[in-house]
């Protein structure tokens, strides 16, 4: 039975009476299987509980949506990816082999339309010389606009799992870690490593991406120290978790090497339950940094391609070994062992043991090995010198055509017909020398492996057993010793000299390289079986002239899938050099990258998302600015309020409101975002004098100065007032977005230009809350906040300070108005900030005070002409914002040397200018100054608007903006126009400050 | 207006530790943080080989300026944290900052160096219980465990979404658990809460008055 048959109540019919000691056969767990309900053990995989309910197809592939089965055991599996979960934990392109069972899991197979058993995508592959490698280049791209129409059935047709369209239910976290030794692989080569340097108190980190150490000491009967491996594992497991300097780490993926000793990895810390405990995230990403490393990552078995060889019931010989061995599971009935290597003789053993039927062991090698002679004395069918051609069978494997053939697998002679419903390929193993090759190691070429093996020269870490060639178990635990105790050593700890034990394991021998059976006539063999590359693909893209494998690779999609090729890539680029007539080293291999299995991005997010992941900075007042209305806005990553909504009122007519009552009454403003700085030295004026275009070093204590900086290249960097607290103490603020820009510009000037200077620049912005309040009234707002202060204009004139107690809060008074109203800006502690804030509110009731947010604040600033980086964009300079008057002829400053460059002097530049539109027009928004009022016409922009607002002041819509000699224009009636929002306005062209130019009201 | 009682001073989190005043104990958590008080800062800058400034800091503060990365001095009445080569933060008692700055200037006048309070710039957290290190390294990639990082060790570091001064008061060893000050950024104190109580919550984190 093949269990594909909806309503078959299935049994565990291939379950084994006994063997599998890695499940748990009194705890049955009931699982879904597209449409079927079925029953495994915990311990289980999902695939080896579909295997044990003798559920052979899973899946449809990638291209020609091929009936697949399982193939593998562990990560490299190719075929059996199914969706895990339902909902939004739907879960795609899980891989059957690593997905742990749990109660009520559901799985479902990908990739087929109508169903997993009729599938009309198949007709592809009954098409199939029509889509070779190239084809979709070849047929579709030529026209592209054919491909468009094209490109939605193809991308129907193709295609793994469907991604869920809900948010992820789960968390997810980070986690970093540093370590000496960090061990990536806990199978006998990693646990030997891991006693050996922990023995020796080295900080090791053993990570294993299955859910129990061991490797393949867990998948073969094999025996160390004269006990059973699996009960070794153990010990080993229990010596090492009482050591407190070795973490011991499960179901983790070490996925990625970088410089300087970072890795990462994945743990799944609740992909094996169904959903994760409370408070606990389902992916962790770790960040390693360990001074060694040593990968004892294991060997991946690899096939031997034949006709028909992605039939379900092919599998790799490790796997149906190791589902026998740890699940209890026989993956078949009758079986072909087809191999080049002699690990056959001990599978086969086991199997026959357990009441598989072997109907023949087909070895490619010539004559009989000491281990096939055994087994051919047992009784077991031997078939030396040939090769399994073909598979038989559709959806699932009921026969294999063997026949003689030679070294190179080419046919000697009449196949003929074995029945069998399993067919098990061992056609050697390849090291798993994806983190060496990370890592920036070499590869060698091991003849006698037919192998790439590290390279061990130049390699920053050490390999160790199978993934360094040693597939032996003695061998394994021989290496893992010595490199455990190795790092140990050169990390001066000493380690003591290992008892290693003794060990009985496979002999693996050599595995002469034999990568595909000649295949009859028009029948595919696959080599990559998740993209659908078959030896055809390869040859095609030879004879087209693909010579480098990286080409090969792209051109075949060969170990382009989510399996990244583990079980493929060896083989393609092997028959790529046999196409060459190359050595395999010479044609190299393609380039692995991180990480070494796929996981989630949200793994890698690790639940730093919204204000966790962009950060929010408030100011000492934010809670009253939100009790209070405030619409908020992001301001260089504060949270300001723009302006404070009131029942009633539009949001213009509540700006208008706060611009009003600053031009009436009063009006008060957070503005504790300025970026601040302290400056203190014996140079600290001199430094002002060359970071500045204008001169400091003139200034009296206690009186502030407006400055501007520009950049080396002349362009107008940043503005803002700097007090002159004491003849070597200065208070300068910059603006919002430039704070931390402006800060790191003067430490540069400070530690690397001008290093004799004697200043130190310590950033204040976090220390000081800043309110100003503004208005006519702000004066005597000040005088019943601060009665100790004398606030007369005469004590207390523009630009001029105070220090004293403001609502009863120690405070720092600069008389300094950006409105261009009398105006106070008060600095106090950031602690006593929401103290200040609701004195000054609390005090402002009878001046008719009102909050503002930055809307107003902007439209104060457009009715005034002060430019911001809205205008100030970095192409421009002093002169076109009509500043000239504060570039000092007399000194040198930063900027200086480049004011005489030609493009900043010609003639026709850009200039500020200010622009009021008609009566009743409003100006768009980025707007294009132009001649005609025509929003199609072809015709050049005289300027732009840079900023713009609705001046209630003046009951116009008003501008800022730069205008081709805009000086001279002024008075001039233009159009802005908006193309884009399909909005006009006449306007005309006035200087920039619109509001009381003269300046009185802001010094009165 | 000056009615000075009506100034007092506001905690970033005071919403958090007011509302962990009246809530009961989770005794479930493995990791704490802590409400501490309005800690008096001074921002101290001064050559590291001016050893006249050097003299004159150490006879204002009773303690000797750490010289080397993560360093950390406490004396009677203060600590330095080592900030950078001519950097360093002293913190001392509720409310001190504005005393000991001016004490400091007028010590070390004629002496280049910058003395500045700073108590309102970062707000001081106390982090502690089992899981405190665990929690802190799962968003700062330093190495935290002794000896890398033992008690007495205090560095800025970014630590989750903020860069904040991390000081290590108890490196956890033998019975103890760990505990570390953090001084946060004030107007980052919030999305930093935001993240730590992420960060804690495999572990049960509570919030202690």
């Amino acid at each position: 039975m093949t269990g594909q048959d909806a309503g078959t109540t299935n049994r565990q019919v291939w379950r084994t009476e006994s063997a599998g000691h890695g499940i748990d056969r009194s705890q049955p767990i009931s699982f879904g299987f597209n449409q079927f309900r079925l029953e495994g053990y915990q311990g289980d995989t999902v695939a080896s509980a579909l295997l044990a309910n003798g559920v052979r197809l899973v899946g449809r592939s990638f291209k020609y949506h091929r009936p697949r089965g399982i193939f593998g055991i562990g990560s490299e599996e190719p075929n059996a990816l199914l969706q895990i979960g339902s909902g939004a934990r739907r879960e795609p392109n899980t891989r059957a082999t690593v997905q742990e069972l749990h109660q009520d899991l559901v799985a479902g197979s990908q990739n087929h339309w109508p169903s997993l058993k009729f599938d009309l995508g198949a007709m592809v592959g009954l098409a199939g010389a029509l889509f070779p490698a190239g084809f979709y280049y070849k047929t579709f791209i030529a026209n592209p606009k054919r491909w468009l129409w094209y490109e939605k059935h193809i991308r129907r047709m193709a295609g793994l799992g469907e991604p869920p369209a809900d948010t992820d239910p789960d968390d997810y976290a980070h986690a970093n870690a540093h370590c000496d030794l960090l061990i990536a692989g806990g199978g006998p080569a990693g646990l030997a490593a891991a006693l050996a340097a922990g023995a020796a108190g080295a900080r090791v980190i053993l990570a294993d991406e299955n859910p129990a150490l061991g490797g393949q000491l867990l998948l073969a009967p094999q025996r160390v120290g004269g006990i059973a491996g699996h009960a070794w594992v153990e010990q080993a497991r229990e010596q090492l978790a009482a050591l407190p300097n070795v973490r011991l780490m499960t179901r983790t993926t070490v996925a990625g090497v970088y410089d300087h000793g970072l890795f990462t990895m994945v743990e799944r810390c609740a992909d094996h339950q169904s959903e994760p405990d409370p408070h606990q995230p389902r992916q962790r990403f770790w960040r390693v940094r360990a001074r060694k490393a040593v990968f004892a990552t294991g060997a991946i078995e690899r096939p031997i391609a034949f006709a028909n060889n992605d039939r379900p019931g092919v599998m790799l010989l490790s796997a149906v070994r190791g589902y026998l061995e740890r699940f209890g599971v026989l993956a078949g009935r009758t079986a072909v062992l087809f191999a080049n290597n002699d690990s056959v003789y001990a599978a086969s053993r086991e199997l026959v043991a357990a009441g598989l039927r072997i109907e023949a062991i087909v070895d490619t090698r010539p004559g009989l090995s000491e281990a096939a002679a055994a087994a051919k004395a047992d009784g077991l069918y031997v078939l030396s010198g040939h090769g399994v051609t073909a598979a038989r069978g559709l959806r699932e494997v009921h026969g294999a055509d063997v026949a003689p053939i030679d070294a190179d697998g080419r046919t000697r002679g009449a196949a003929k017909t074995l029945p069998c419903d399993l067919i098990a390929v061992s056609g050697g193993w390849n090291p798993a020398v994806h983190l060496h090759a990370q890592s920036r190691g070499r590869m060698a070429f091991r003849e006698d492996l037919a192998a790439f093996v590290p390279d061990a020269n130049g390699a920053p870490y050490a390999s160790a057993g199978a993934a360094n060639g040693a597939y032996d178990l003695a061998a394994c635990l021989a290496e893992g010793f010595a490199v455990g105790a190795a790092a140990a050593n050169a990390l001066g700890l000493d380690a003591p000299p290992p008892a290693i034990p003794a060990a009985v394991g496979d002999p693996v021998g050599a595995a002469p390289a034999l990568w595909s059976v000649q295949a009859p006539k028009g029948a595919r063999c696959f080599v990559d079986f998740q993209n659908d590359v078959t030896t055809k693909d390869i040859g095609l893209a030879h004879r087209e002239n693909y010579v480098s494998v990286e080409h090969l690779k792209r051109y075949t999609t060969l170990g382009m899938g989510t399996d990244q090729g583990k079980t493929s890539n060896v083989a393609g680029l092997a028959l790529m050099a046999a196409k060459r007539g190359e050595a395999i080293p010479a044609v190299g291999t393609t380039t692995f990258r991180p990480p070494y299995t796929p996981f989630t991005f949200n793994a890698m997010v690790g639940g730093q998302t919204g204000e966790i992941g962009h950060p929010i900075r408030r100011t000492a007042a934010h809670d009253w600015h939100v009790a209070n209305g405030g619409v908020l806005t992001d301001a260089a990553g504060w949270s300001r309020p723009m302006y404070y909504a009131t029942e009633g009122l539009t949001p213009q007519q509540r700006i208008d409101e706060e611009v009003l009552a600053v031009r009436n009454a009063v009006g008060v403003v957070d503005v504790s975002t300025l970026g601040k700085l302290d400056i203190q030295g014996p140079d600290a004026a001199k430094f002002l004098d060359r970071v500045y275009t204008n001169r400091f070093s003139n200034l009296k204590v206690g009186r502030g100065r407006y400055g501007v900086m520009l950049r080396e290249d002349g362009r107008v960097y940043d503005d803002g007032v700097t007090m002159r607290l004491a003849d070597d103490h200065f208070h300068m603020t910059t603006t919002t977005n430039h704070s931390s820009s402006v800060f790191q510009h003067l430490e540069y000037l400070l530690q690397v230009v001008w290093p004799d200077l004697r200043v130190f620049v310590t950033p204040v912005t976090e220390q000081w809350f800043a309110a100003a309040i503004s208005g006519p009234n702000a004066r005597a707002l000040l005088a019943d906040l601060a009665p100790e202060v004398d606030v007369s204009n005469a004590a207390l004139p523009m630009m001029g300070m105070a220090e004293g107690r403001v609502a009863g809060v120690p405070a720092r008074i600069f008389r300094l108005s950006f409105s261009g109203e009398i105006a106070y800006e008060i600095n106090v502690d950031a602690d006593y900030g929401l103290a200040l804030w609701n004195g000054i509110l609390t005090a402002g009731g009878p001046h008719g005070l009102k909050a503002y947010g930055t809307e107003a604040m902007g439209t104060l600033r457009i009715e005034k002409g002060h430019f911001t980086h809205a205008e100030a964009d970095g192409r421009i300079t002093m002169d076109d914002l009509g500043l000239t008057g504060m570039v000092s002829a007399a000194k040198e400053f930063i900027g200086r040397r480049s004011l005489g460059l030609p493009d900043l002097v010609a003639p026709g530049r850009k200039q500020l200018v200010g622009f009021i539109a008609a009566e009743g027009e409003r100006i768009p928004v980025g707007a294009q100054i132009a001649a005609l009022d025509d929003l199609d016409a072809v015709q050049d922009a005289l300027g732009h608007t840079t900023s713009q607002a609705y001046s209630a002041t003046l009951g116009r819509h008003i501008a800022l903006g730069l205008m081709k000699n805009g000086r001279a224009m002024h008075g001039r009636k233009v159009f802005a126009l908006s193309p884009v929002l399909g909005q006009r306005a006449a306007v005309e062209v006035v200087p920039p400050c619109f509001f009381d130019p003269e300046g009185g009201r802001q010094r009165g | 207006m000056d009615d000075a009682t009506t100034a007092r001073p506001r905690s970033p989190l005071a919403e958090l530790f007011l509302a962990a005043q009246s809530a009961p104990p989770d005794d479930s958590a493995t990791v704490y943080v802590q409400s501490v008080p309005f800690v008096g800062q001074v921002s101290l800058r001064g050559r590291p080989d001016d050893a006249a400034f050097l003299a004159a800091a150490q006879d204002a503060l009773g303690l000797a300026l750490p010289l080397t990365a993560g360093g950390m001095a406490e004396g009677e009445a203060h600590r330095a944290l080592w900030l950078g080569p001519d950097h360093w933060l002293i913190v001392t008692g509720e409310g001190q900052g504005p005393a000991l700055a001016g004490a400091l200037k007028d010590r070390l006048r004629g002496l280049f160096a910058a003395v500045i309070d700073v108590s309102g710039a970062r707000m001081r957290l106390r982090l502690g219980g089992p899981a405190s290190r665990q929690v802190l390294a799962s968003g700062c990639t330093l190495d935290l465990e002794p000896p890398a990082f033992p008690a007495g060790h205090a560095l800025q570091t970014p630590v989750g979404n903020a860069t904040v001064i991390l000081h290590c008061l108890d490196a956890g060893q033998g019975e103890a658990e760990p505990m570390y000050d953090l001084y946060l950024p004030r107007s980052q104190a919030l999305s930093f809460w935001r993240w730590l109580e992420h960060a804690g919550k495999p572990y049960g984190l509570s919030v202690r008055a």
